[in-house]
């Protein structure tokens, strides 16, 4: 039987899409606590042959993120370098462009562009199955591969998808299934040591006086997934001293 | 050994002192802040981060290894493996004149140190120095070429590594490494070329020297049909 080679360094196993099922009972010894994030797995530097390259996983939902470039490009002639997103694995064309700009905008506010002037830096974003908080996933797995590849960059980002219910409850990291009793919600993207947003993508029907209570809550719990992000980054690191 | 990550500000003591800043930190107003992931290392006055990465950014005073594209013109075209090609003017050769131009086919390889990379524009490069001698550049025949990381190299080129020494105690060889990630070695047999590469590729994450003279050994003693 042929066989498929892959530079991969996760096993691909870890990769297929798994049913879980804790998140479809009502049991109480499985039920979350509000700021708890789903089991989550993040990996900096996946691929040996790309520039750059970075793996999230929260629950059920993966997403892999490669970079290529800086590359020349003949059209291209402006004095900063030109960032490119393709994300693959999502049907919805509507909701590919949405997720690209949003994305594009939050890349392109960490990444030192004006350094590689005529450039191109192309990110590939495959999401390899979604289980709800793609965008935030997405925005994890691409610090990770910009982390990587030795891109001159800001800082680094820390994502989060939360949820709000009817009774104004915060939920932090939804899946599909827990979203369903949401009015709404929030991506949020924060970097750190610059106290900058990068993204801010609400969605649903939000009371307006609820909406700066979510935000806090989203900036707190992204915070929390920075030790984990740079615990990340620092392994890869240490590994390739 | 302190890992530094991207946004995070250097308040090492022996930084504050140092005169030239090096790859992955940036200066903002009094503050030094690292850019890119890597491990802080201040000597001689120099601050770095030694940042693992496989795409070459072209700085003035790198040596490099470069393979010839084309010729057009009194230019060699070269890709040193930046986003653009490289240009060397045939002047720019140990005893090149107008009339005695260097013989260099597409595809051959040259070693040359980059001396102008003004942004927006192709880098360029030279293989004679401030006298107009070669001083080891030129053009490298035979031999074999291959491709590490950025880092791997730099590590390689510092007196203080000694992945080189251990080598050299078993095998007659010569090496060039170029600060774009390009190495060149030359050996009496291919076999030898092979071993060399071999542990050269391995040596990469081997960080003991007991476990770098095993690696070693363990390759001057097999077979390489294996």
């Amino acid at each position: 039987m042929p066989t498929t080679r892959s530079n991969l360094s996760i096993p691909l196993t870890h990769l297929a899409r798994i049913d879980d099922d804790r998140m479809e009972t009502d049991s109480e010894e499985h039920k979350r606590a509000n700021t708890a994030f789903r089991p989550l797995c993040v990996k900096c530097g996946v691929f040996g042959a790309q520039d750059g390259s970075g793996y999230a996983e929260f629950g059920n939902t993966r997403v892999l993120a490669q970079i290529t470039g800086p590359d020349g490009d003949g059209k291209w002639e402006e004095d900063r370098a030109k960032i490119t997103i393709e994300l693959k694995g999502i049907e919805d064309s509507v909701k590919v462009a949405e997720y690209r700009a949003q994305l594009a905008s939050a890349v392109s506010a960490v990444i030192f562009a004006s350094k590689y002037p005529g450039k191109v830096i192309e990110i590939e974003i495959t999401v390899l199955s979604d289980d709800g908080g793609v965008l935030s996933t997405a925005l994890s797995a691409v610090t990770l591969a910009i982390s990587h590849s030795g891109i001159e960059n800001m800082g680094l980002m820390a994502s989060v998808h939360v949820a709000m219910n009817s009774d104004g409850e915060c939920l932090t990291d939804p899946s599909t299934s827990e979203s369903e009793g949401a009015i709404g919600g929030v991506t949020f993207a924060f970097v750190p040591n610059l106290g900058q947003t990068t993204c801010v993508d609400i969605y649903g029907r939000i009371p307006l006086k609820s909406t700066s209570s979510l935000l806090e809550f989203a900036k707190q719990r992204a915070c929390a997934l920075v030790p984990t992000i740079h615990k990340a980054i620092v392994n890869s690191v240490r590994e390739r001293k | 050994m302190t890992v530094y990550l991207p946004g995070d500000v250097i308040n090492e003591p022996s930084s504050s002192d140092s005169s030239i800043i090096g790859y992955g930190i940036s200066v903002r107003g009094q503050t030094r802040i690292a850019t890119q992931p890597g491990a802080f290392h201040n000597d001689d006055g120099k601050v770095w981060l030694n940042v693992h990465s496989k795409r070459y950014i072209p700085q003035e005073g790198d040596r490099v290894i470069a393979i010839v594209t084309s010729k057009t013109g009194d230019f060699f075209r070269l890709d040193i493996g930046t986003a653009e090609y490289a240009m060397i003017n045939f002047t720019n050769f140990e005893g090149a004149t107008k009339r005695n131009r260097p013989n260099l086919k597409t595809g051959d390889i040259i070693y040359a140190t980059v001396f102008d990379t003004t942004p927006r524009t192709e880098a360029e490069l030279t293989c004679v120095d401030d006298e107009k001698r070669a001083r080891g550049m030129g053009q490298l025949n035979g031999g074999f070429m291959f491709k590490v990381s950025l880092n791997h190299c730099r590590r390689l080129i510092n007196p203080s590594c000694k992945i080189l020494q251990t080598v050299g105690k078993f095998f007659k060889f010569e090496i060039t490494v170029g600060m774009n990630g390009r190495i060149w070695i030359s050996a009496s047999t291919s076999d030898d070329i092979i071993k060399i590469h071999d542990i050269i590729n391995k040596s990469e994450f081997i960080t003991d020297e007991d476990e770098l003279i095993t690696l070693v050994q363990n390759n001057y003693t097999r077979s390489v049909s294996d």
